[in-house]
């Protein structure tokens, strides 16, 4: 009787388990196979990129032959250049934009001030509205401060993150008071406690910020386009849909290399950090 | 300690930042911004700063949709970039009417202006005035892979044999067939290259004859929807819908030719360039445009123009440069890269008699630049781009199986909407 | 001593100045902007010269039918893709929270499309959504079902985009709700299975009301995000067929963009803009947390 009963139970968890491991693979062949076929076509040549595909057959998710023309042709086209400066874009956005979020979201945590409620309301508010909706007037506005075709017309607009300040402040809502006291006793100002004590112990937080903004700069598409088309200035999302085409011609191959490339990147960044990532948004006091 | 670190980076890109802010400017030397996705347009820039050296042109490369994207916002709020400005020519009425073209009648010289041909001439005109030079010239023709025709007992045209709608349907029936019946066709029969443009469509209807828009270049209603038009895209539907001899969806007319899946494909003579430089695994050729049998040639085609900004801070370079991308010397720059052929009737005489171009597959630049007579310009009016977009919503929906007459009627509808803001 | 409490006071506002002043220019601004560029018209007027018309714009946004249709498209979309997004989202979240043997893979995979873009995405499935050549079509096929037209039939392209964007959009937001998930305590898990509680009660009843706080947030996250949906319109269906893809930000893109006519277009994203801090406002109200 015992043993039987055992037994169904252990029935029922390899049940579930087969459930959820078909479940598991089943969402993973659907997110990995669009991908690979991206991937595989950006080592063929321009001729069978089609091959496989006109109709579908599983060969499209290998190069049909291998070849890394594909890469040769971007790179002459200064793709690398592109990389650079998103690169160079995404760190500075990442430095400023961290500062820029990290202190005010440090001010709405923790130090007491006259409005701020409403300023808060401000920040959440900013995030409500996407910066699609207000894509012309900004032009006008970047246009109008002379900053069309620099750096700082990509940078200066995006630094005031409301999903940034919001998540620091949360962080910070949530360091034991404690740690604070103590150095604010010994005479210590705010400034010195904000870089001293509440930075270091915030990885989590600076790590989550940081792929956002990064993210956001290395996936921006149409702004970039808008305020600097010059070609010193290109970033990679522009140079992916110029690349492409040439002569009213799609040239796959190439358009799939620096798909391929534009897409490893923020994957190759965001995996390490996976952790901290998902731990990040936890800190940011969402929870319960 | 760890103060350090943090500090230090962010001196290092706020002077980083510092140093991006200035910009380097030489004495007299003078930058031109260009905004376009024509291939060879850097070595048109560069040839002009061979004789110019103190005027250099930045040309920002974009893709063809968003050169219209980003005429509208920097025009449309009076920037001073760029200062050449790349102009299609159906919108070149729609520019002029804005105000975002500056008159070029003194700036381009008179011979080079008398020895445009006709029909790029009359596109670059608006109000009486010269804003937007045509800077090369262009052509729809009829590629046809051989290979298939022969297999399907069809003999292709010889290459100064104008084909009627009637045959290309005929031939393209033979052609398409679906030899594993799994429901989509191995070799499909007729494909247009811009199958949902008015660009592309447009001698369909024109063919017949019939008009494509009113003569006060505004209204619509009667015309696109008349039973002309509704008999013009009868056909077109189904070729997409009954006859089942073109494709759906989205892919690309020129992968499925260059495939072996395609016998009859319309598109630009620019296409001959590509089918030479990454040859084809099969016999192709070229044909003229087809017509409607008793109804008149009408062949779309026409060119990039360009124009300067008035809001230029340097008008006069800006003009000196369009006047020598449109030139014949520039025209010879597009053809080298590109295989457009040049927008000078003289030149273009000059190019039917060379002997380099009077076999396959060099003659096929010859078939296509021989169209010339016959390119129709786009309906003029200053709705243009209302219409036009307008107008791709109702093909793709009768590519798709709508209802014709209903689509067309229901898209004159929508264009006479727009249109009446201009009949103030 | 004196000097340092002078020095106190004014930290605050160092601390907030950078974010509230850019905020103020770069956000607020251009919004301002927005509104007051919907009460002129430049589309008929010499390059930048701009004329008032007062409220004549917003009239012409109520009277277009095509416009007035956009509208209706959106909410429809919006009301489906929300609660579709946050509850595929949840069970997302459920289902790489278990603790079995090679879940981080599964998570890291998981992750992927949160990293990739846009353009990238419509390329790839558009392409296999085709009629004839697409890869889905080619499964169906095989398991012997008729052909779907997918993108190409107005009764299904929009579900065809909901469908895409989830690709996306399901994956990055069950990040939020995984993270909650595992912040609930495992005494409060425990303490339930004790009860005898099986896990769809568990999480029915103790997971989801813990999650309150951050399904409130995801759902107004994303309802923003799906207001304002314009890439994969753009890149695939352009609002198509017979406009049953043809969302309020495409439409403002043709009238602004296309047409010309920025004023038209600012006048729609003023009214989009009101809608959505209506919608938004209401999600708040329901999903208030009760004390």
């Amino acid at each position: 009787m015992n043993r039987d009963h055992t037994t169904l139970l252990r029935l029922r968890k390899a049940r579930r388990y087969i459930l959820l491991y078909v479940l598991l693979i089943a969402i993973a062949i659907a997110i990995i196979l669009p991908i690979s076929w991206i991937v595989a076509s950006s080592f063929t040549t321009r001729e069978t990129v089609w091959k496989n595909v006109l109709p579908f057959s599983w060969r499209a998710f290998f190069p049909a032959d291998f070849t890394l023309d594909g890469y040769h042709a971007i790179f002459e086209k200064d793709f690398g250049r592109a990389l650079l400066n998103t690169f160079f874009l995404g760190a500075v956005t990442v430095v400023f934009g961290i500062a820029v979020g990290a202190m005010s979201g440090f001010a709405f945590a923790r130090l007491q001030f006259r409005a701020k409620n409403f300023l808060f309301a401000l920040v959440i508010f900013s995030f409500m509205i996407p910066g699609d909706l207000t894509i012309i007037p900004s032009f006008v506005l970047v246009r109008d401060l002379g900053w069309l075709g620099t750096w700082q017309g990509l940078i200066v607009p995006g630094l005031a993150n409301g999903i940034i300040i919001f998540l620091f402040r949360q962080f910070f809502a949530e360091i034991p008071q404690d740690l604070i006291d103590a150095p604010r006793v010994d005479g210590a100002t705010w400034l010195q406690v904000f870089m001293r004590i509440i930075l270091p112990v915030s990885k989590p937080a600076l790590i989550s910020a940081g792929v956002i903004l990064f993210l956001g700069q290395w996936n921006n598409f149409f702004w970039p386009l808008l305020v600097a088309p010059d070609p010193e200035l290109r970033v990679v999302q522009v140079a992916v849909s110029i690349i492409g085409v040439e002569q009213q011609v799609s040239l796959w191959e190439q358009m799939f290399a620096s798909s391929t490339l534009a897409m490893l990147v923020p994957v190759l960044l965001i995996l390490p950090f996976q952790r901290y990532y998902v731990g990040g948004i936890l800190g940011s006091g969402l929870k319960g | 300690m760890f103060l350090r670190k943090p500090l230090r980076l962010f001196g290092l890109s706020l002077l980083i930042l510092l140093l991006a802010t200035v910009t380097v400017t030489g004495q007299d030397a003078v930058e031109l911004s260009w905004i376009t996705d024509l291939p060879g347009a850097e070595e048109v820039a560069a040839r002009f700063t061979e004789y110019n050296p103190n005027i250099t042109v930045r040309v920002d490369k974009v893709s063809f949709r968003e050169v219209f994207q980003q005429n509208q916002i920097r025009l449309g709020s009076g920037s001073s970039e760029p200062d050449i400005v790349s102009v299609d020519a159906p919108v070149v009425a729609s520019y002029g009417f804005r105000g975002w073209l500056l008159p070029l009648d003194d700036a381009i010289p008179a011979e080079q202006i008398d020895g445009w041909v006709d029909a790029l001439h009359t596109s670059s005109i608006y109000n009486g005035q010269l804003l937007a030079p045509p800077i090369w010239n262009s052509a729809q023709v009829m590629y046809y892979n051989a290979a298939l025709m022969e297999a399907a007992g069809i003999t292709p045209p010889a290459s100064d044999e104008r084909w009627t709608w009637e045959q290309v349907t005929e031939a393209a029936q033979a052609l398409a067939s679906d030899a594993d019946a799994d429901g989509v066709n191995d070799v499909w029969g007729l494909q247009f290259g811009q199958y949902n443009r008015i660009y592309q469509l447009q001698p369909i209807p024109e063919s017949l004859p019939t008009a494509v828009l009113g003569d006060d270049g505004l209204t619509v209603e009667g015309i696109i929807d008349s039973d002309d038009w509704v008999k013009a895209f009868t056909w077109f539907s189904d070729l997409h819908n009954t006859i089942n001899v073109s494709p759906q969806g989205g892919i690309s007319s020129g992968e499925l030719f260059r495939n072996s899946q395609l016998g009859i494909y319309v598109d630009g003579g620019w296409m001959i360039n590509q089918f030479i430089n990454n040859p084809l695994d099969f016999d192709w050729g070229v044909a003229p445009h087809p017509y409607w049998d008793g109804g008149e040639v009408t062949v779309p085609g026409d060119s990039w123009h360009l124009g300067v900004n008035p809001n230029s801070e340097h008008t006069e370079e800006a003009a000196a440069f369009v006047a020598f991308a449109s030139s014949p010397e520039a025209g010879r720059i597009w053809f080298d890269v590109w295989g457009v052929w040049p927008a000078h009737e003289e030149m273009l005489a000059e190019f039917a008699e060379d002997p380099a171009n009077a076999e396959f597959p060099n003659l096929a630049f010859v078939v296509a630049a021989g169209e010339a007579p016959y390119v129709t310009p786009r309906p003029l009016t200053v709705g243009y781009l209302e219409y036009e977009e307008i107008l791709s919503d109702a093909f793709e929906d009768i590519r798709n199986g709508a209802d014709v007459a209903e689509t067309l009627g229901q898209a004159a509808g929508r264009i006479e909407r727009e249109m009446d803001k201009y009949r103030e | 001593m004196l000097n340092k409490l002078r020095l106190e006071r004014w930290t605050p506002a160092f601390f907030l100045a950078p974010a509230i002043i850019l905020l103020i220019v770069f956000r607020y601004i251009p919004i301002v902007l927005g509104f007051e560029e919907a009460l002129y018209t430049n589309s008929l007027s010499l390059a930048g010269a701009r004329k008032f018309v007062g409220l004549n714009n917003f009239i012409a946004v109520f009277e277009d039918p095509v416009v007035w249709g956009s509208f209706k498209t959106t909410m429809v979309f919006s009301l489906v893709v929300n609660p579709l997004q946050v509850g595929l989202a949840l069970l997302l979240a459920e289902l790489i929270n278990q603790r079995v043997p090679g879940i981080a893979v599964f998570r890291a995979i998981y992750l992927v499309p949160v990293a990739i873009s846009m353009n990238v995405t419509a390329i790839a499935w558009g392409l296999a959504l085709d009629p004839n050549y697409g890869l889905i079509n080619g499964i169906i096929r095989t398991l012997g079902l008729p052909r779907q037209p997918f993108l190409q039939h107005p009764s299904q392209a929009l579900w065809s985009i909901i469908g895409i964007i989830s690709w996306i959009g399901v994956p990055y937001w069950s990040l939020f709700f995984l993270a909650g998930l595992q912040g609930i305590s495992s005494d409060v898990l425990e303490s339930a299975r004790v009860d005898g509680a099986g896990s769809l009660r568990t999480f029915i009843s103790i997971k989801l009301p813990l999650l309150r706080r951050i399904i409130a947030f995801v759902l107004v996250s994303d309802t923003v995000v799906n207001f304002t949906l314009f890439a994969p319109i753009y890149l695939i269906t352009r609002g198509g067929p017979q406009l049953s893809t043809h969302l309020v930000m495409y439409e403002a893109y043709r009238r602004g963009l296309v047409y010309g006519d920025i004023g038209i277009a600012s006048a729609i994203i003023s009214v989009l803009l009101i809608v959505v801090v209506a919608f938004v406002a209401v999600e708040f109200i329901v999903l208030r947390p009760r004390h």
